[in-house]
Protein backbone atom coordinates (compact mmCIF):
# COMPACT_ATOMS: atom_id res chain seq x y z
CA UNK A 1 0.00 0.00 0.00
CA UNK A 2 0.90 3.26 -1.21
CA UNK A 3 1.98 5.66 2.32
CA UNK A 4 1.51 9.42 1.58
CA UNK A 5 2.83 11.54 3.76
CA UNK A 6 0.38 13.81 6.20
CA UNK A 7 -0.47 17.25 5.96
CA UNK A 8 2.33 18.92 7.94
CA UNK A 9 -0.61 21.78 8.89
CA UNK A 10 -2.49 19.47 10.21
CA UNK A 11 -0.13 16.97 11.92
CA UNK A 12 0.94 18.48 14.85
CA UNK A 13 -1.24 17.93 18.50
CA UNK A 14 -3.10 21.88 18.61
CA UNK A 15 -4.11 22.33 14.87
CA UNK A 16 -5.39 18.80 14.45
CA UNK A 17 -7.52 19.28 17.88
CA UNK A 18 -9.02 22.44 16.40
CA UNK A 19 -9.34 21.07 13.05
CA UNK A 20 -11.23 18.00 14.52
CA UNK A 21 -13.65 20.40 16.77
CA UNK A 22 -14.60 22.57 14.36
CA UNK A 23 -15.40 19.70 11.15
CA UNK A 24 -18.41 18.65 14.26
CA UNK A 25 -19.35 21.94 14.45
CA UNK A 26 -21.13 24.87 12.55
CA UNK A 27 -18.83 27.60 13.91
CA UNK A 28 -17.08 27.52 17.55
CA UNK A 29 -15.91 30.70 20.02
CA UNK A 30 -12.01 31.22 20.55
CA UNK A 31 -13.07 30.72 24.44
CA UNK A 32 -15.17 27.02 23.53
CA UNK A 33 -11.68 25.86 21.42
CA UNK A 34 -9.73 26.89 24.53
CA UNK A 35 -11.46 25.33 27.16
CA UNK A 36 -11.95 21.73 24.65
CA UNK A 37 -8.37 21.64 23.80
CA UNK A 38 -6.97 23.02 26.91
CA UNK A 39 -4.53 25.38 25.29
CA UNK A 40 -3.36 28.52 26.49
CA UNK A 41 -4.85 31.55 24.68
CA UNK A 42 -1.16 32.51 23.63
CA UNK A 43 -0.52 28.85 21.95
CA UNK A 44 -4.11 28.53 20.19
CA UNK A 45 -3.81 32.02 18.90
CA UNK A 46 -0.51 31.46 16.91
CA UNK A 47 -2.10 28.18 16.04
CA UNK A 48 -5.00 28.97 15.02
CA UNK A 49 -3.50 31.68 12.45
CA UNK A 50 -1.74 28.88 11.13
CA UNK A 51 -4.47 27.27 10.32
CA UNK A 52 -6.41 30.58 8.93
CA UNK A 53 -2.97 31.31 6.77
CA UNK A 54 -3.40 27.86 5.15
CA UNK A 55 -7.23 28.46 4.49
CA UNK A 56 -8.44 25.79 6.13
CA UNK A 57 -10.30 27.87 9.11
CA UNK A 58 -11.87 31.18 9.17
CA UNK A 59 -11.81 33.54 11.87
CA UNK A 60 -14.15 36.47 12.37
CA UNK A 61 -13.90 39.14 15.09
CA UNK A 62 -16.60 41.03 16.26
CA UNK A 63 -17.85 42.15 19.42
CA UNK A 64 -20.69 41.17 21.87
CA UNK A 65 -22.06 43.29 23.95
CA UNK A 66 -19.07 45.93 24.00
CA UNK A 67 -16.54 42.40 24.10
CA UNK A 68 -13.99 41.59 21.44
CA UNK A 69 -15.37 38.18 20.04
CA UNK A 70 -13.14 35.59 18.31
CA UNK A 71 -15.57 32.75 15.97
CA UNK A 72 -13.92 29.96 14.24
CA UNK A 73 -15.37 28.28 11.78
CA UNK A 74 -13.81 25.59 9.06
CA UNK A 75 -13.54 26.12 5.49
CA UNK A 76 -14.07 23.82 2.31
CA UNK A 77 -10.53 23.49 1.96
CA UNK A 78 -10.25 22.36 5.56
CA UNK A 79 -12.73 19.70 5.45
CA UNK A 80 -10.92 18.31 2.20
CA UNK A 81 -7.48 18.97 4.11
CA UNK A 82 -8.99 16.60 7.18
CA UNK A 83 -10.62 14.26 4.89
CA UNK A 84 -7.31 13.87 3.09
CA UNK A 85 -5.38 13.43 6.60
CA UNK A 86 -7.81 10.76 7.88
CA UNK A 87 -7.58 8.96 4.84
CA UNK A 88 -3.43 9.15 5.04
CA UNK A 89 -3.72 8.43 8.46
CA UNK A 90 -5.38 5.05 7.70
CA UNK A 91 -3.18 3.58 5.04
CA UNK A 92 -0.19 4.91 7.08
CA UNK A 93 -1.18 3.07 10.35
CA UNK A 94 -2.41 0.08 8.30
CA UNK A 95 1.62 -0.10 7.09
CA UNK A 96 2.55 0.34 10.93
CA UNK A 97 0.42 -3.18 11.65
CA UNK B 1 -2.69 19.85 27.77
CA UNK B 2 -2.36 19.54 24.29
CA UNK B 3 0.67 20.72 23.23
CA UNK B 4 2.52 21.44 19.86
CA UNK B 5 4.66 18.65 19.05
CA UNK B 6 4.58 16.20 16.67
CA UNK B 7 2.04 13.04 16.80
CA UNK B 8 2.44 9.58 16.27
CA UNK B 9 -0.45 7.56 13.91
CA UNK B 10 -2.31 6.43 17.23
CA UNK B 11 -2.19 9.78 19.23
CA UNK B 12 -3.66 11.52 15.69
CA UNK B 13 -6.59 9.32 15.97
CA UNK B 14 -6.80 9.51 19.74
CA UNK B 15 -6.91 13.51 19.40
CA UNK B 16 -9.18 12.90 16.53
CA UNK B 17 -11.87 10.81 18.16
CA UNK B 18 -11.53 12.71 21.95
CA UNK B 19 -12.50 16.39 19.89
CA UNK B 20 -15.43 15.02 17.94
CA UNK B 21 -16.51 13.19 21.06
CA UNK B 22 -16.47 16.77 23.42
CA UNK B 23 -18.30 18.34 19.98
CA UNK B 24 -20.89 15.67 20.13
CA UNK B 25 -21.71 15.98 24.14
CA UNK B 26 -22.27 19.95 23.70
CA UNK B 27 -26.01 20.07 22.31
CA UNK B 28 -27.62 19.70 25.30
CA UNK B 29 -30.65 22.07 26.94
CA UNK B 30 -32.24 23.21 30.27
CA UNK B 31 -35.52 22.29 29.11
CA UNK B 32 -36.68 25.99 29.79
CA UNK B 33 -38.55 26.27 26.38
CA UNK B 34 -40.86 23.65 27.53
CA UNK B 35 -42.03 24.81 30.94
CA UNK B 36 -42.21 28.27 29.43
CA UNK B 37 -44.72 27.00 26.80
CA UNK B 38 -45.99 23.88 29.13
CA UNK B 39 -47.52 26.27 32.00
CA UNK B 40 -48.61 28.46 29.29
CA UNK B 41 -50.60 26.05 27.85
CA UNK B 42 -51.35 24.29 30.99
CA UNK B 43 -52.84 27.35 32.54
CA UNK B 44 -54.71 28.21 29.35
CA UNK B 45 -55.90 24.93 28.62
CA UNK B 46 -57.51 24.95 32.80
CA UNK B 47 -58.77 28.36 32.71
CA UNK B 48 -60.95 27.30 29.81
CA UNK B 49 -62.43 24.33 31.63
CA UNK B 50 -63.03 26.77 34.87
CA UNK B 51 -64.32 29.63 32.26
CA UNK B 52 -66.34 27.14 30.23
CA UNK B 53 -68.63 25.70 33.62
CA UNK B 54 -69.09 28.50 34.61
CA UNK B 55 -70.14 29.76 30.95
CA UNK B 56 -67.73 33.07 30.30
CA UNK B 57 -66.83 31.58 27.34
CA UNK B 58 -66.03 34.52 25.65
CA UNK B 59 -63.33 35.02 28.05
CA UNK B 60 -61.65 31.63 26.43
CA UNK B 61 -60.83 33.00 23.35
CA UNK B 62 -59.15 36.10 24.86
CA UNK B 63 -57.28 33.71 26.97
CA UNK B 64 -56.08 31.67 23.85
CA UNK B 65 -55.40 34.69 21.85
CA UNK B 66 -53.26 36.38 24.18
CA UNK B 67 -51.29 33.42 24.91
CA UNK B 68 -50.50 32.93 20.92
CA UNK B 69 -49.35 36.35 20.71
CA UNK B 70 -47.61 36.88 23.94
CA UNK B 71 -46.39 33.55 24.16
CA UNK B 72 -44.30 33.51 20.87
CA UNK B 73 -43.40 36.69 21.35
CA UNK B 74 -41.80 36.52 24.65
CA UNK B 75 -40.01 33.47 23.31
CA UNK B 76 -38.48 34.60 20.45
CA UNK B 77 -36.83 37.83 22.53
CA UNK B 78 -35.39 35.03 24.88
CA UNK B 79 -34.17 32.99 22.03
CA UNK B 80 -32.81 35.33 20.45
CA UNK B 81 -30.61 36.73 23.80
CA UNK B 82 -30.01 33.15 24.15
CA UNK B 83 -28.51 32.56 20.73
CA UNK B 84 -26.13 35.33 21.45
CA UNK B 85 -25.05 33.81 24.28
CA UNK B 86 -23.65 30.43 22.81
CA UNK B 87 -20.31 29.62 22.22
CA UNK B 88 -20.93 27.08 19.62
CA UNK B 89 -23.12 26.02 17.17
CA UNK B 90 -23.82 22.82 16.38
CA UNK B 91 -25.15 21.52 12.94
CA UNK B 92 -27.95 19.84 15.27
CA UNK B 93 -28.76 23.33 16.43
CA UNK B 94 -28.82 25.00 13.35
CA UNK B 95 -31.16 22.11 12.30
CA UNK B 96 -33.38 22.43 15.11
CA UNK B 97 -33.47 26.25 14.60
CA UNK B 98 -35.10 25.43 10.92
CA UNK B 99 -37.74 23.04 11.98
CA UNK B 100 -38.60 25.39 15.00
CA UNK B 101 -39.30 27.68 12.48
CA UNK B 102 -40.93 25.66 9.84
CA UNK B 103 -43.43 24.74 13.29
CA UNK B 104 -44.13 27.98 14.39
CA UNK B 105 -45.18 28.81 10.22
CA UNK B 106 -47.41 25.74 10.81
CA UNK B 107 -48.92 26.40 13.84
CA UNK B 108 -49.67 30.03 12.84
CA UNK B 109 -51.39 28.56 9.47
CA UNK B 110 -53.48 26.41 11.65
CA UNK B 111 -54.44 29.80 14.00
CA UNK B 112 -55.17 31.45 10.92
CA UNK B 113 -57.15 28.14 9.71
CA UNK B 114 -59.52 28.23 12.96
CA UNK B 115 -60.85 31.66 11.88
CA UNK B 116 -61.96 30.55 8.41
CA UNK B 117 -63.41 26.85 8.13
CA UNK B 118 -61.76 24.64 10.96
CA UNK B 119 -64.03 24.39 14.06
CA UNK B 120 -61.75 25.29 17.33
CA UNK B 121 -61.77 21.73 18.08
CA UNK B 122 -60.23 20.74 15.01
CA UNK B 123 -57.52 23.81 15.45
CA UNK B 124 -56.81 21.71 18.83
CA UNK B 125 -56.25 18.60 17.92
CA UNK B 126 -53.78 19.84 14.59
CA UNK B 127 -51.68 21.83 17.39
CA UNK B 128 -51.28 18.90 19.11
CA UNK B 129 -50.70 16.77 16.18
CA UNK B 130 -47.85 19.37 15.41
CA UNK B 131 -46.68 19.58 18.82
CA UNK B 132 -46.15 15.76 18.79
CA UNK B 133 -44.34 15.91 15.92
CA UNK B 134 -41.72 18.69 16.88
CA UNK B 135 -41.12 16.81 20.03
CA UNK B 136 -40.47 13.50 18.61
CA UNK B 137 -37.99 15.43 16.22
CA UNK B 138 -36.32 17.19 19.27
CA UNK B 139 -35.99 14.22 21.72
CA UNK B 140 -34.44 12.04 19.11
CA UNK B 141 -31.82 14.54 18.22
CA UNK B 142 -31.39 15.31 21.63
CA UNK B 143 -31.81 11.26 22.58
CA UNK B 144 -34.18 12.45 25.16
CA UNK B 145 -36.85 9.75 25.57
CA UNK B 146 -39.04 11.59 27.58
CA UNK B 147 -39.52 13.98 25.23
CA UNK B 148 -40.47 11.32 22.98
CA UNK B 149 -42.63 9.48 25.38
CA UNK B 150 -44.09 13.18 25.13
CA UNK B 151 -44.88 13.43 22.05
CA UNK B 152 -46.85 10.23 21.56
CA UNK B 153 -48.81 11.66 24.56
CA UNK B 154 -49.58 14.67 22.24
CA UNK B 155 -50.41 12.30 19.53
CA UNK B 156 -52.81 10.49 21.58
CA UNK B 157 -54.66 13.92 22.87
CA UNK B 158 -54.78 15.12 19.33
CA UNK B 159 -56.82 11.65 18.53
CA UNK B 160 -59.19 12.28 21.18
CA UNK B 161 -59.52 15.96 20.79
CA UNK B 162 -60.83 14.66 17.14
CA UNK B 163 -62.83 12.57 18.69
CA UNK B 164 -64.75 13.92 21.93
CA UNK B 165 -67.11 16.67 22.01
CA UNK B 166 -67.90 19.14 23.54
CA UNK B 167 -64.94 21.89 23.87
CA UNK B 168 -64.57 21.95 27.63
CA UNK B 169 -63.08 17.86 27.32
CA UNK B 170 -61.41 18.63 24.73
CA UNK B 171 -59.58 21.24 27.46
CA UNK B 172 -59.47 18.62 30.22
CA UNK B 173 -57.62 16.76 27.37
CA UNK B 174 -55.48 19.60 26.34
CA UNK B 175 -54.17 19.65 30.06
CA UNK B 176 -53.51 16.58 30.55
CA UNK B 177 -51.47 16.39 27.78
CA UNK B 178 -49.77 19.13 28.41
CA UNK B 179 -48.90 17.76 32.06
CA UNK B 180 -48.15 14.83 31.33
CA UNK B 181 -46.13 15.82 27.74
CA UNK B 182 -44.61 18.89 28.09
CA UNK B 183 -44.60 19.51 31.64
CA UNK B 184 -43.29 16.32 33.28
CA UNK B 185 -40.55 15.99 30.07
CA UNK B 186 -39.50 19.36 30.24
CA UNK B 187 -39.01 18.75 34.02
CA UNK B 188 -37.10 15.94 33.51
CA UNK B 189 -34.85 17.56 30.81
CA UNK B 190 -33.97 20.30 33.52
CA UNK B 191 -33.12 17.96 36.34
CA UNK B 192 -30.74 15.87 33.71
CA UNK B 193 -29.10 19.16 32.41
CA UNK B 194 -28.61 20.21 35.92
CA UNK B 195 -27.11 16.68 36.87
CA UNK B 196 -24.76 16.87 34.13
CA UNK B 197 -23.42 20.76 34.81
CA UNK B 198 -22.47 19.13 38.88
CA UNK B 199 -21.04 16.24 36.93
CA UNK B 200 -18.60 19.20 35.09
Amino acid sequence: MDFKELDPILHSQLRLAVVSLLISVKEAEFTFIKEKTNSTAGNLSVQVNKLKEAGYIEVIKQFKDNYPQTICRILPAGIAAFEQYVKNLQSYLSIEK
Amino acid sequence: MIEDKDLTGAESLRIIQQMIGAARDEHHEKGDGWLFWGWLLFIASVSSVIFSYLSLNRYIGYVWTGILVIGPAIYFIWNFRKQKDTEVKTYVQDLLHKISVAFYISLVVIIISGYFKVSSSFAFGYYYMLYAFWMYIHGSALRFKPLIAGAYINWAAAILIFAIEPFRYDMMVSSVAVLFGYLVPGYMLKAAYNKRLMVK
